[in-house]
């Protein structure tokens, strides 16, 4: 039988999540066994075949993004957005009015080059088929979906805030006991509450679960004393679309 | 070591144990088996854990961050594996004995509830397997803020626990209940002795003390007769607009059991995993079912079930509310949500 063709595709982006798959290592080399990996692009040239899946890294900022987007979607039986960009323009939607002006500051002198709009996440173009959040993505729930969708059926992922991945931990609440802004009551679990289990507190790059109550987040981080330009930049990283 | 919970024949034995002897003690139960004990987590949080040195050992602590119900109900566990060539295989990773010490008599009846649960309509047998091999060492304590076990009636125990230490000045009065307790004091028979005079006036005296320092009372009278009065309260409207649905306060309950049941698989060694996992009943999925119906999908239905079930829904199979008082729900909320405060709310 011939195996599943899969393709890893990058747009705007670090590349953070690709990288994470490359890190797999040793579990990628079995994956290697299962599947025919068709496009890599951070690890081998195209192949030039056409997948049946496609997990796609980063934001759409060009046309030309959106047109290969569009292109992909007709080819592929799954097109999954993989890492927060992906998935809702993450770190490089951030500052949506600030924008211009870091343009300018970085390019100071705007040549013929390309046009660049603002980052959009998959779903505004496309159909997305699966989104597997995360800066970057975590490699298990990585590869929980990959599993499933070989066998053609849609995963069972966290509908659930980290708060509850703490818990499980017995983490001592940031929120609760230390003050701390944290973002974990909202965002979706997955991750194992990795931020918070280091004494950090979460900083949402999951993005919303189904049933995020911002409003009383947001309600509690003012009862801790956090003036509203505080709270609008802790929402400011990953959060900009959803407030 | 032979392992029984059956209660010693005859009455209860009552000895005495000197504080500063403790320690030998704990090392012996700890030399025979795995040992459990609370230590400090964080600036005012306790966990508990395995045990390494007596002077992590907390001796006075209030409770611990999750109940002692995570090491026979453990967060996530797997049921049973599959693979291709092998077919099924159920999980049978045999558990080493455990002793939890420590233990405060609120989490103690906390399991007495969990106990009865998992035995409800057929035993777990992934409960018990576990559960069977836990002995107990429980733990008198005084209560803080948040302690309500003095109104929910389970402020003292008379089961579950197989050794029950209460804090004198000097020394712990130490009850008997089960030969599995009987066979740890004989680890060490020497260290223990009979109560002094003095000592059983000291402790009539420290249960006294106690019993006057519990600063929070919540009314349960009729309780459950008033919830379902005030069923279409604006009450619960109100707080599920405070409410995260962060799941904070079932993951810390006693005697909160569901269970979440979902398969996945690890593609690089060719095994899929069926696994069970804690659920919150407040989750908006929890109540869906196939065809996408939801039973409760409104906020304020979900927050309501809560507290209906811990006061009602349980009842009827446990013959008592389910909520044992510990206070964790309240200490741990992060939205400051209060349960004495939500029920004075509904008795108003």
């Amino acid at each position: 039988m011939e195996k599943p063709k899969v393709g890893f595709y990058s747009l705007t982006s670090c590349s953070g999540d690709i990288l994470e798959i490359t890190n797999l290592e040793e579990d990628l080399l079995k994956l290697l066994e299962i599947v025919d990996v068709v496009d890599l692009n951070v690890a081998m040239p195209s192949t030039g075949k056409k997948p049946d899946i496609a997990f796609v890294e980063g934001a759409i900022t060009q046309a030309d993004e959106a047109r290969f987007v569009r292109q992909l979607r007709k080819q592929v039986k799954y097109l999954v957005a993989i890492g927060s960009c992906a998935c809702t323009g993450g770190v490089v939607a951030r500052g949506p009015k600030q924008r211009r002006g870091w343009l300018k500051d970085v390019y100071p002198e705007s040549g013929e080059g390309f046009k660049i709009g603002f980052p959009r996440p998959l779903k505004d173009v496309v159909q997305v088929d699966l989104e597997i959040p995360g800066c970057p993505i975590e490699k298990r729930y990585f590869l929980h979906c990959v599993g499933y969708l070989l066998k053609g059926v849609m995963p069972e992922v966290p509908n659930y805030p980290v708060c509850m991945e703490c818990k499980m931990r017995e983490n001592e609440c940031l929120l609760r006991y230390r003050g701390l802004p944290c973002l974990g009551p909202i965002t979706r679990a997955g991750c194992g509450a990795r931020q918070p289990s280091l004494g950090r507190p979460c900083d949402g790059c999951f993005g919303p679960y189904d049933d995020a109550n911002l409003e009383s987040l947001m309600e509690i981080f003012r009862r801790l004393g956090l003036s509203e330009r505080e709270i609008k930049k802790r929402l400011d990283l990953f959060w900009e679309r959803h407030r | 070591m032979t392992y029984s919970h059956l209660p010693v024949k005859g009455k209860m034995i009552f000895l005495t144990i000197e504080k500063s002897r403790l320690k030998e003690f704990l090392e012996a139960v700890s030399d025979e088996c795995r040992l459990i004990v609370p230590e400090k987590k964080g600036k005012s949080t306790y966990i508990f854990r395995e045990y390494t040195d007596f002077s992590k050992v907390a001796l006075e602590f209030v409770r611990t961050i999750i109940p002692p119900k995570r090491f026979f109900f453990p967060p996530s566990e797997t049921l049973f594996s599959y693979t291709k060539t092998e077919g099924l295989s159920v999980s049978s990773e045999s558990e080493s004995f455990t002793v939890i010490f420590g233990v405060h008599p609120c989490d103690l009846h906390g399991i007495n509830i969990l106990d009865k649960a998992f035995s409800y309509g057929g035993r777990d047998s992934f409960y018990w397997r576990k559960r069977e091999k836990v002995g107990f060492i429980g733990l008198s304590c005084l209560p803080d803020k948040y302690c309500l076990c003095k109104s929910m009636h389970t402020d003292f125990i008379e089961d579950v626990y197989d050794i029950f230490l209460y804090t004198l000045d000097d020394v712990y009065m130490v009850s008997v209940r089960t030969a599995f307790g009987d066979d740890l004091i004989r680890l060490k028979s020497d260290l223990f002795k009979s109560p002094t005079k003095r000592e059983v006036v000291e402790y009539k005296k420290r249960i006294m003390e106690r019993d006057s320092m519990f600063t929070r009372i919540m009314d349960i009278t009729n309780l459950a007769d008033l919830l379902t009065l005030e069923y279409k309260s604006e009450v619960w409207e109100e707080y599920s607009r405070r409410c995260l649905f962060c799941g904070s306060c079932i993951m810390v309950c006693p005697t909160c059991q569901c269970f979440d049941v979902y398969d996945t698989t690890d593609l690089t060694k060719g095994i899929s995993y069926r696994i069970r996992r804690w659920d919150a009943c407040m989750r908006k999925d929890y109540a869906l079912v196939a065809g996408g119906h939801n039973f409760r999908e409104d906020r304020a239905a979900r927050f309501r079930f809560r507290y209906l079930h811990k006061e009602i829904g349980f009842a009827e199979m446990q013959g008592r509310a389910t909520c044992t008082g510990c206070g964790r729900c309240s200490e741990t909320c992060p939205a400051g949500i209060d349960m004495v405060e939500v029920v004075r709310r509904i008795r108003e």
